[in-house]
């Protein structure tokens, strides 16, 4: 019996084994074995290609996406402000390349030089943009109160004298809070 | 079940699949009986297991044991539909004797046997039970089922005896 020391298992391993389990049913079979065909049928799909796959169209999306937005952001741009204003120096610098290395070479120098930074169109709101990252940048450093020196009443000299840099008349008083956490 | 076959089933062999499926279809087809507690839900896992098998057949020709393989994506596929089930919350009933065991139609005496048989293997925990099944039913290796289970050879030893000792107390206190 359960719990004692000696249970006889061929016993109840000879009562169990003689019955014979009832398998599938015969139509089972046709059933299972048609659906295994029509997956042999179709082409095995590792996981890996469809992975890069869906990686690769989302770079390409992501890319898409970012191009149509800085031209979105340029024209925005050129139709508030209208086209940006030519560099003199900026303009003599190309000509000087151009003349050296090519047209394109001296378009692609005029086009960096004159490169507007991306910043807010609008100086009230970048003014108040910044002023906001400061405020919320800002620390106050305020004297908290939380550790002073505090020094011992006089002792009494007439006693034993300490040993030189002996501090221990000295005290750091903290003032902390005592709270329970959970 | 050799490596032949292994290979025979990673190439995609439709012959070499219905021999896996002749060789222990009705051994899963049991071991999923006792598991989800349905003939249907057996009938949907089995079918289930062999389409997963021929799916990712070309890793059958590295497994070590394919019996012990097949078992484990057969209880794999019992764990997801009984999850499923429980979303449904279905009930089920206990399953009795000749729903487990081939029993002769005119020998009453068998089909009390496996009735008292059928009761006491259903009064087991089922991670009792399951050692069972696969140690007697499906005639595994206490090695092959310390694979199916994940468990340590000798976890699956010790429940393998306390479940016969439970079943032996059970059908003294009950015969």
């Amino acid at each position: 019996l359960v719990g004692e020391e000696t249970v006889n298992y061929d016993e109840i391993q000879s009562l169990l084994a003689p019955l014979t389990p009832r398998g599938a049913e015969p139509e089972l079979r046709t059933r299972v074995l048609a659906a295994v065909a029509e997956e042999l049928q179709t082409p095995q799909r590792g996981l890996w290609p469809r992975a890069a796959l869906a990686v690769a169209a989302a770079i390409v999306v992501a890319l898409g996406l970012n191009l149509w937005l800085d031209h979105r952001a340029e024209q925005r741009l050129a139709e508030l402000f209208g086209p940006p204003p030519a560099s003199k120096r900026a303009t003599e610098v190309a000509r000087m390349v151009a003349e050296a290395a090519g047209a394109p070479a001296g378009r692609w120098v005029y086009e960096r030089l004159t490169a507007r930074p991306n910043t807010s169109s609008d100086p009230a709101k970048y003014y108040a943009v910044l002023q906001r990252i400061v405020e919320e940048t800002q620390i106050g450093f305020k004297e908290s109160g939380h550790e002073a020196l505090e020094e011992n009443r006089p002792v009494d000299r007439r006693g034993p004298r300490r040993p030189g840099g002996d501090t221990s008349d000295r005290q750091r008083l903290v003032r902390g809070e005592l709270r329970l956490t959970a | 079940m050799g490596a032949l076959l292994q290979e025979r089933l990673a190439r995609g062999e439709q012959a070499a699949f219905a021999e896996l499926y002749d060789a222990c279809a009705d051994r899963l087809h049991h071991y999923l009986l006792v598991r989800l507690g349905s003939r249907t839900d057996a009938d949907d896992a089995l079918q289930e297991t062999f389409l997963r098998l021929a799916r990712m057949r070309e890793r059958l020709a590295k497994v070590e044991s394919l019996e012990a393989y097949v078992f484990t994506v057969a209880r794999h596929e019992a764990i997801r539909l009984a999850a499923s089930r429980v979303q449904r919350s279905r009930k089920l009933q206990p399953l009795v004797g000749d729903e487990l065991f081939r029993v002769a139609p005119g020998d009453a005496n068998a089909q009390d046997t496996a009735a008292a048989l059928a009761a006491a293997l259903g009064q087991l925990k089922p991670e009792l039970r399951e050692i069972v099944e696969l140690k007697l039913y499906a005639g595994l290796t206490f090695q092959q089922i310390s694979q199916v289970t994940d468990l340590p050879q000798g976890t699956v030893a010790t429940r393998y005896r306390t479940a016969l000792a439970h079943l032996r107390s059970w059908l003294a206190r009950k015969l």
